[in-house]
């Protein structure tokens, strides 16, 4: 007979092997594919930080989901560490930001040590936000405290020696240099 | 322990597993790790082939013997209720309901499946940015049909008029006109049964983003958010049309499922990249025919690699057999 543990490790494993294929399409992993040059996709950049009130490289350093009660709405609280504040921010604060509970069940996760660039709408009247275009609005910031930006796609960023992925044609640029281009390109 | 605490519980050791899983297969390491994935996959090819159900029971909140198995609506059986105002400035509410309806088509109309989608009736009112509130209290409140626990209207489906209420949800701004790339259907699943069985949904349409009927985009969207509905997770199928890394062929676009993650940024509107526009010698995404897709030849009606949709919601015909299922 299996202890409850052992039922949860199998369990754990089952959905682990079964969601293992998904992780690229997470919209925490995904980077937009990329586009070689020639392809009839057009390429110009999302207006992100038009519509952003918070952008800032930050680590989560909690999470807190309010139970489901009879006659209130669910929410999500993540608390962060700003690692530089770009806008509605400062860098070394800490921001606590409430997202709909509907969002985390459809996807829109944080897990705890993640580190991420994010443009949040601001604050709505009932106090929620949530990243700017849904998935669109959030970066995973790698080991390297960088981005994987696709060139080819976004037009930003020249690759930095050493840094191109050359199986994806990637370049990783800093969460600031993104920002700046993209804050640069959309003035245009 | 708590429901919430028991499903989080779940989640973190999931997780967990997975972050290490694929770090050591980024890594140039644990061959054998490798090996006994690969194995193991070949077990769940129902579920990885194309994507697969997005929740699986886990062992502490469900009732013994679901442990393991999709989460699904009862009995196949779905009920929905829409808003009772207009879903936008210049589209009626009934209009709103045809078109949620032939979006629910898209999913019911697949010959193998075997799903009932019913509208049931109406909410009990307009559902606006003004019956959406915070109370002093810090709590938030919204009608009571379409909270999480209003079993009793399973699929709450509301026509956010002038995007209000995508606003109070997703953060100010977010129901403008200009956010409809991402923000023009929201919502999801929002309550289990221990049964292993979905019990609530809701589902926001912002009425910025429909100024006239039909709109491909926005029933692109709102097909996409009622997959996720019924229960499915997405795809990564055929990616290739969205990379162009190999070059897709009009198989890849015909087998491209609608439930892939996400869409490129730049394709406004949707059938600039999923059409046949610019490509003319391939054909429309089968999923796009419904949707009017400009210049389509394929004669095929359903939607595209749907293994797992077939396989969580199996047909008579199939049942007891998936594989035949999945041929349909």
């Amino acid at each position: 007979m299996l202890s409850l543990f052992w039922k949860l490790v199998v369990v754990a494993l089952i959905r682990t092997l079964i969601a293992l294929p998904l992780l690229a399409e997470q919209p925490s992993t995904l980077q937009p594919p990329t586009i070689p040059p020639g392809s009839s996709h057009p390429q110009h950049a999302t207006p992100l930080t038009l519509s952003a009130g918070y952008i800032f490289a930050g680590t989560v350093k909690s999470i807190d989901r309010t139970a489901l009660k009879k006659n209130a709405v669910g929410t999500v609280q993540i608390n962060f560490h700003v690692d530089q504040g770009m806008r509605g921010v400062r860098t070394g604060q800490a921001l606590t930001v409430r997202e709909w509970a509907g969002l985390w069940s459809s996807g829109e996760r944080y897990r705890v040590g993640e580190r991420v660039l994010l443009f949040l709408y601001p604050p709505s009247k009932l106090g929620l936000t949530s990243p700017v275009q849904g998935a669109l609005g959030r970066f995973n910031i790698g080991s390297d405290g960088r981005i994987g930006v696709d060139p080819q796609r976004t037009g930003c960023c020249a690759p930095h020696p050493g840094t191109r992925n050359s199986s994806g044609g990637i370049t990783r640029v800093s969460p600031a240099e993104f920002v700046r281009f993209l804050r640069g390109a959309e003035k245009e | 322990m708590s429901r919430d605490r028991c499903i989080r519980r779940v989640q973190e050791a999931a997780d967990s597993i997975r972050n290490l899983l694929y770090s050591a297969l980024r890594g140039s390491a644990l061959p054998c790790i490798v090996c006994t994935v690969t194995v193991t996959l070949f077990f769940f090819t129902q579920f990885a082939g194309a994507g697969g159900p997005r929740y699986i029971a886990g062992v502490s909140y469900f009732n013994q013997g679901t442990v393991g198995t999709p989460l699904t609506w009862a009995q196949g059986t779905v009920n929905y209720y829409t808003d009772q105002g207009s879903l936008s400035p210049t589209v009626s509410g009934p209009q709103g309901d045809a078109l949620v309806a032939d979006a629910f088509s898209q999913w019911t109309s697949i010959p193998t499946v075997s799903l009932s989608v019913t509208h049931a009736g109406q909410l009990a009112e307009d559902v606006s940015g003004a019956n959406v509130y915070r109370n002093s209290d810090g709590t938030l409140t919204m009608p009571a049909d379409i909270m999480p626990t209003a079993t009793g209207t399973p699929v709450g489906i509301v026509y956010d008029v002038d995007g209000t209420v995508t606003d109070a949800f997703l953060g100010q701004g977010a129901g403008d006109a200009s956010q409809c790339f991402g923000n023009a259907v929201f919502g999801g699943l929002d309550n289990f049964a221990a049964s292993a069985n979905f019990l609530h949904a809701l589902v926001v349409i912002n009425g910025n983003c429909v100024a006239q009927l039909p709109d491909p985009d926005v029933e692109y969207r709102l097909v996409r958010m009622l997959g996720q509905v019924l229960g499915l997770g997405w795809s990564q199928t055929n990616l290739n049309v969205q990379t162009d890394i190999p070059r897709p062929t009009a198989d890849d676009y015909a087998g491209f499922s609608i439930m892939h993650a996400i869409d490129l940024p730049n394709c406004i509107p949707i059938t600039l990249c999923y059409s046949t526009v610019g490509r003319s010698t391939l054909t429309c995404p089968k999923w796009m025919i419904r949707l009017r897709c400009p210049a389509y030849i394929l004669p095929q009606l359903f939607l595209p690699p749907l293994l797992e949709f077939t396989a969580t919601y199996i047909s008579r015909t199939g049942a007891g057999n998936p594989a035949r299922a999945c041929k349909g």
